[in-house]
């Protein structure tokens, strides 16, 4: 029992070096920017006159809204609202709070209007109700450049954070892939190797006029079936280090590949984006160095962040 | 563990079994995913191989999915408000394969009070957003947002068992008469009436396109209502819920009707 207990603390409790909360803080901020900025169509999307269901979500709230003619208003205020959140938590300023309010805005654009909503909407919805748990302004944030500018004798040592919230994306992560194969082994055509053609050929998804040439139908069937396996065997392959690799590598391409042949909006962006999750958190300190590196540049950030795990 | 571990870890416990029960897919809605008809035998080897394999697996998997279901059901009672606050599992994206190209035309009948009687009838096509005789390298949300409407009226009609049900639809009539209204009509013009259809064209199977004649004849009919709304001779009776219209290869069926 003590021997399980231990496991358990050490897995769910360990501490971590906060920059991987930060990353993902940014990355998903980032995301929810661009996102909005594709939903600016305010009279379509947030008026109240617009493609907007009012028997759906916050039904008296609407009526009322409507009946005193504030239905453009009000939505202009959510969307400015929401907008602020997301560029808030994006940038790290006034972090504790902004995550939180991102995450409420996302929830009340559900009630105002699901309709242009979709899986990418839901999934950032459940990452950042993961990173509501945790400090993710303390590095790389402007609360953070903010702070040591005010005491730069402190700036030197951040504290570290637990591990858990990070667990419970990559179990959230894991969950979204085996559900979705769940859903699809139920469907014929997933099962009968034809599925990825009716989705990129459709005209509502397909990026080009014709869709794909004659020639992918050669792939369509092991593209299918690659998709199925995956999604179902993507939680089981985490558990391993080497088979986490591959499991990872193929998402991306994956992604990649709907990416470049079928129109989704920001799915795919917000999916790659929660890769991150899987980066050792130790490593992610050293990441501006490398990026650094890699463009050939001498580093510039000054002595590297210390944090209280290395204290 | 310290007593504030030891809630902590509760919490954690007890959100795994939360979204994790919240994940299984209800039989119900699995066997209408289910159900959808193979349009052409299986097409390439790998295709005979697997197929009956993967339908015995879920032939095995169904009856234990459906008791896990059930077994699971207290959990999803007693998380439901839990769930419900933000944290919905249901990852069904492309689960139903959609096997033809879909289209969505409004249609908004007019009158003038300068010619009481006289009923005009403009249509538009509201779906797809874009020409898809051209490529598509931004999302529109306006797209999504009818598509969810669609699948809002096709969900709640089963599970309503009313097939007439066509409220789901109510929000684009409303945004697209009055889109339309405020673009195109004079002061003494108003929408009396306002139909919205259903297109769909067939799309061929794996190994297999639509010739470029075929294409050429959808795009022709498409390209009327790429230059805006076009107006169309009114029928002696308006039609009712349910009726039919051809144009090219797209069938139209009418899903809604709003009178004024």
């Amino acid at each position: 029992m003590n021997h399980f207990l231990d496991r358990w603390e050490r897995f769910w409790f360990a501490s971590i070096p906060p920059h991987v909360y930060a990353l993902l803080r940014i990355v998903f901020g980032f995301t929810g920017c661009v996102t909005l900025f594709g939903l600016r169509d305010l009279s379509t999307l947030w008026f109240l006159d617009g493609l907007v269901p009012l028997d759906v979500g916050a039904v008296g709230l609407k009526q009322y809204l409507v009946a005193h003619g504030a239905g453009h208003s009000a939505g202009l205020l959510l969307y400015l609202s929401t907008v602020a959140s997301f560029v808030a938590m994006t940038i790290g300023f006034q972090t504790r709070l902004a995550v939180p309010v991102a995450l409420f805005t996302s929830l009340m654009q559900v009630a105002w209007n699901y309709l242009p909503l979709s899986g990418a909407d839901a999934a950032m919805r459940v990452f950042l109700f993961c990173l509501v748990w945790t400090d993710c302004g303390s590095v790389w944030s402007l609360d953070a450049w903010l702070a040591a500018r005010r005491n730069p004798a402190a700036a030197s040592v951040v504290d570290s954070g637990s591990i858990a919230p990070l667990r419970l994306i990559r179990f959230q992560v894991a969950l979204i892939y085996f559900n979705a194969g769940l859903w699809k082994i139920f469907n014929p055509y997933w099962r009968d190797g034809s599925a990825v053609h009716y989705v990129v050929q459709s005209n509502v998804y397909r990026r080009l006029p014709h869709g794909m040439p004659l020639a992918f139908d050669q792939l369509v069937s092991v593209l299918t079936y690659a998709t199925l396996v995956w999604e179902l065997t993507f939680a089981f392959l985490l558990l391993l280090s080497r088979t986490r690799r591959i499991a990872l590598i193929v998402g991306i391409l994956i992604h990649l590949g709907m990416l470049s042949t079928i129109e989704v909006g920001p799915f795919h962006f917000v999916m790659l984006t929660s890769y991150l999750a899987f980066l050792e958190p130790e490593d992610v300190p050293r990441l501006p160095d490398r990026l650094q590196s890699l463009l050939g540049r001498r580093s510039r950030v000054p002595a590297r962040v210390e944090t209280a795990l290395h204290r | 563990m310290s007593s504030e571990r030891w809630l902590v870890s509760t919490l954690i416990a007890i959100h795994l079994i939360a979204i994790s029960a919240a994940s299984l897919p209800d039989p119900r809605e699995l066997s209408l995913v289910g159900s959808a008809a193979r349009p052409a035998a299986p097409a390439d080897a790998l295709a005979r191989t697997a197929t009956p394999a993967l339908d015995a697996t879920v032939a095995a998997l169904a009856p234990i999915e459906a008791q896990a279901f059930r077994l699971t059901t207290p959990l999803r009672a007693l998380t439901r408000t839990y769930i419900q606050a933000g944290l919905r599992q249901k990852w069904n994206m492309f689960a139903n394969p959609v096997t033809a190209d879909q289209y969505v035309r409004v249609a908004h009948y007019v009158e003038s009070s300068r010619e009481p009687g006289r009923i005009r009838v403009f249509r538009e096509l509201v779906l797809p957003g874009q020409r898809e005789n051209r490529a598509r390298l931004v999302h529109m949300f306006r797209d999504k947002a009818i598509l969810n409407s669609l699948e809002a009226l096709a969900v709640n009609r089963l599970e309503s068992h009313d097939a007439e049900r066509s409220s789901d639809l109510d929000p684009v009539s409303a945004y697209f008469g009055n889109r339309f209204k405020t673009g195109y009509l004079a002061p003494d013009e108003t929408v009396v009436r306002t139909e919205v259809w259903f297109g769909a064209a067939p799309m061929p199977p794996t190994g297999r396109r639509l010739t470029d004649l075929a294409l050429q004849e959808r795009w022709d009919v498409l390209q009327r209502y790429w230059d805006g709304p076009e107006e169309a001779s009114p029928a002696a009776t308006p039609p009712q819920r349910g009726a039919l219209q051809g144009d090219a290869d797209i069938a139209w069926r009418l899903d809604y009707v709003r009178d004024r």
